[in-house]
């Protein structure tokens, strides 16, 4: 069955959205597999030899869907398998995988996808049938999410090393917003200008977060999968992912820590707030002209 | 869309449908591009480049014709002081060119001006008509009426929107009331609507703020009734914008199922559909049956025509353009459709697929917005003949306001837009026609057979037992190379 590709920034509601729709019974949800960033595995694994992980989520895939288990040795054995398989092409990988997993809509939500156009163009020419959920958040709420993952690091690597202190993550980056908001929105609709009008939809994050159960019958309609009452319950739980927790020692992560350390959906409501992000906590500025026309567009 | 009354039934050509809707005996077969004369219209001031209020009243064709506003774009109209630019009137005529009314029977082919704005003093001390434009029209009898009447809005250049009344198309008596009593800028109307004997309006425009491109808002979006509209007894029967700070005029009014229904032009969420059944003493309820421009958002802000069409009410909406800033430096975007049943349940006609509160809504006619075509910026007018529901178009390549400064997009995107908009041909249009709202099927796409490039789209249609009358808008009057046009759509 074609996939699903969700397209979002980073920290855009993109792991509990994949969890929840994973949990369909025609759908399985991957972890961050970043696979589309290059044309082979072999692109690939130069890409993973200066930013190791990148690959994690490839890895808990792989070990999942031909092993059933993510352990330590599983882990390896799909490490190894892929340096055996290095000429293998991305594509290829993908449908490999989908073969061991017939009959299901694999959804793949991986930030690295997003930056730039080649990785998707490479996902559209790969699968042409292929579908597009550009998911969307609040751009203040969304640069607020990137500065408190980057604070959580920074708090992590005090941690393991007191010596720093009380040490800070960078904020105040005016471009910030731009970076991560802006670009991979703009790249995103520049990409889905080629795609198929039937084969693309946006969604706010937040108005799934809030009424889960009015949003994902309809995003069931849309793929044209089961919509009655028992796949709506499982896509309620994503924490039955196989994702939704930290994987093995070998293969931590792959998916957003904050969502594995708490993956269960919680009741959230969404209230609309002013176009503006806090490069210092409590002083809210507004975003530029450009960054506001296109939360606009998207509902915000 | 005018409401058909009793004083069309008579004539040789007329029968009223079932649904109430005009029936044209001679025009029953399709109207194709080939069917359309261009009609050579007397007596037009060379500043006259639009019609926004035609009627067919008394068996005649009533054209309420408009100009442009003083300045450029209007951005000083009624100001003392230079004009942007100093290129007021470039638009064609003097200021003392307004608006006029021209009487067309078809049965004769015989043309009479009946009315001509009348010329005031403006603030300034000079000279110049009162009345830019015949901005709505509607034929309704209400409670101070002994038959149904022909009511007109008169946009004004610089003061209030003044209200005409004729029993005969021919002799215009002025209503007391202009500008709602309200003594405000309030320089114009876009819609009416009668209901029970009640004649329905809503103020638009604010001369003193930026004059044309203000020409959709108001600082008061509330709609009025009359039951004696000559003698000017306007009420408010809603509260301003719904209580919403963020609607900013109410343009469209229409009645359907019962109920007055009015759309609210929002620019920062989307356009909101209202309904009232109009029972009890004003203010009267009125329910919310669409927000957000149907979950669209701003791109639609402006709901453009409404029409009731085989017990659906059409909506169509798009963004307002501003010359070249917020949402119109960032477009193109296309015009939607959606049609309203009446228990408020809705389908998306042409638009984008998306998710809402509803439920998930496809286009039912399996095309994104404009039809496809991401330049067909404004569905700006539908009639409704022979069953048919006529539909006429602007572009927004006459204006590429999309193409200036965009650091949004790369350059294969500028590319892209730059390429497509040199297929722009001056004076293109197009009209459409459906019989069932959901196959459409193009009359023209390219303007009609010789019409004038000064053309960018049908601003005005109006359905008569004689055929279709069409009359796209043009940039300029006459007096600079435009001037209206009309033309008939008829079958022999």
């Amino acid at each position: 069955m074609p996939p699903l590709f969700i397209l979002s920034p980073p920290r855009s509601f993109t792991s509990v959205t994949c969890a929840m729709l994973g949990e369909h019974p025609q759908m399985f949800g991957l972890a961050e597999i970043n696979l589309f960033a290059g044309d082979t595995v072999a692109d690939m694994q130069e890409l993973y030899a200066s930013r190791a992980r990148l690959e994690t989520g490839l890895l808990r895939s792989l070990a999942h869907l031909a092993f059933s288990e993510q352990t330590e040795e599983t882990i390896e054995a799909a490490r190894q398998w892929l340096r055996a398989n290095a000429d293998m092409t991305t594509a290829e990988l993908f449908r490999t995988m989908q073969a061991w997993l017939p009959d299901r809509v694999f959804i793949d939500k991986s930030p690295l996808h997003v930056f730039t156009l080649e990785p998707m163009t490479r996902m559209r020419r790969y699968f042409p049938d292929a579908r597009y959920l550009h998911l969307t958040r609040h751009p203040g709420d969304t640069i607020k999410s990137v500065l408190q993952l980057q604070q959580t690091v920074v708090d992590r690597v005090v941690e393991r090393a007191p010596r720093l202190g009380s040490f800070r993550a960078a904020r105040s980056n005016s471009e910030l917003p731009d970076k991560y908001w802006l670009q991979p929105h703009l790249a995103i609709m520049e990409f889905l200008e080629s795609v198929p009008a039937d084969q693309q939809i946006r969604l706010r994050g937040e108005d799934l977060l809030s009424e889960p159960r009015t949003y994902l019958p309809q995003i069931a309609e849309w793929l044209e999968i089961r919509t009655d009452d028992d796949a709506i319950e499982a896509m309620m739980h994503p924490e039955n992912s196989p994702f939704a927790s930290y994987g093995p020692s070998n293969a931590k992560y792959g998916n957003d820590p904050n969502f594995m350390e708490k993956p269960a959906l919680r009741p959230y409501s969404y209230k609309p707030h002013p176009l503006t992000w806090e490069p210092e906590p409590g002083q809210p500025v507004e975003v530029s002209e450009t960054i506001r026309v296109y939360a606009m567009q998207f509902g915000y | 869309m005018i409401a058909l009354s009793n004083e069309s039934s008579g004539s040789p050509a007329t029968a009223l449908s079932t649904s109430g809707q005009l029936r044209s005996d001679q025009s029953r077969k399709r109207l194709s591009v080939e069917d359309f004369e261009l009609l050579q219209i007397p007596f037009l001031n060379p500043a006259v480049r639009t019609s926004q209020g035609m009627a067919w009243f008394e068996n005649k064709v009533i054209l309420g014709t408009g100009r442009a506003p003083l300045g450029f774009l209007g951005r000083y109209t009624a100001q003392s002081g230079p004009r942007f630019g100093g290129r007021s009137s470039q638009t064609g005529g003097s200021d003392a060119h307004g608006a006029q009314i021209i009487v067309f029977d078809p049965n004769t082919r015989q043309w009479e001006k009946v009315f001509d704005s009348p010329i005031v003093q403006g603030r300034d001390g000079n000279m110049r008509a009162r009345d830019r434009s015949v901005r709505a029209r509607l034929v309704c009898q209400t409670l101070g009426d002994s038959k149904p009447c022909l009511y007109l809005g008169m946009g004004s250049l610089e003061g209030e929107v003044v209200f005409l009344r004729s029993e005969d198309g021919i002799e215009y008596q002025e209503c007391k009331g202009s500008g709602f009593n309200l003594n405000a800028d309030i320089p114009s109307v876009r819609s009416m609507a009668c209901l029970d004997g009640k004649l329905f309006c809503t103020p638009t425009g604010r001369n003193y703020k930026r004059g044309m491109w203000d020409d959709n808002l108001t600082d008061h979006p509330i709609i009025f009734q009359a039951t004696d509209p000559l003698a000017g007894n306007w009420v408010a029967v809603s509260e301003p914008g719904f209580g919403n700070p963020e609607n900013q005029s109410i343009n469209e009014l229409e009645v359907f199922n019962g109920h007055v229904y009015a759309a609210a032009l929002n620019t920062r969420y989307g356009f909101e559909l209202w309904k009232t059944d109009a029972r009890g003493n004003p203010p009267y309820r009125w329910v919310k049956v669409l927000e957000r421009g149907a979950w669209r958002g701003p791109m639609n802000s402006i709901p453009l025509a409404m029409v009731v069409y085989k017990n659906a009410l059409y909506v169509s909406a798009s963004i307002q353009r501003q010359g070249g800033i917020h949402l119109d430096h960032f477009g193109p975007f296309p015009a939607e459709m959606i049609r309203v049943y009446p228990d408020d349940s809705w389908d998306l006609v042409t638009g984008t697929q998306r998710f809402t509160p509803q439920g998930l809504k496809r286009p039912i006619t399996g095309l994104s917005g404009g039809f496809g075509d991401r330049y067909l910026h404004n569905f700006w007018r539908f009639a409704v003949m022979d069953d048919a529901l006529y539909l006429g178009t602007a572009g927004w390549k006459w204006m590429p306001t999309y193409l200036r400064d965009r650091p949004d997009l790369s350059e294969a995107q500028l590319q892209r837009l730059r390429t497509e908009t040199e297929d722009y041909r001056s004076g293109e249009f197009s009209l459409w026609r459906t019989d069932d709202g959901i196959r459409w099927e193009s009359v023209t796409t390219t303007g009609f057979p010789g019409s004038s490039p000064n053309n960018y789209g049908i601003r005005e249609m109006l359905a008569t037992p004689y055929g279709l009358f069409v009359a796209p808008t043009g940039r300029t009057g006459s007096g600079k190379g435009g001037g209206l046009e009309l033309w008939w759509g008829h079958s022999n």
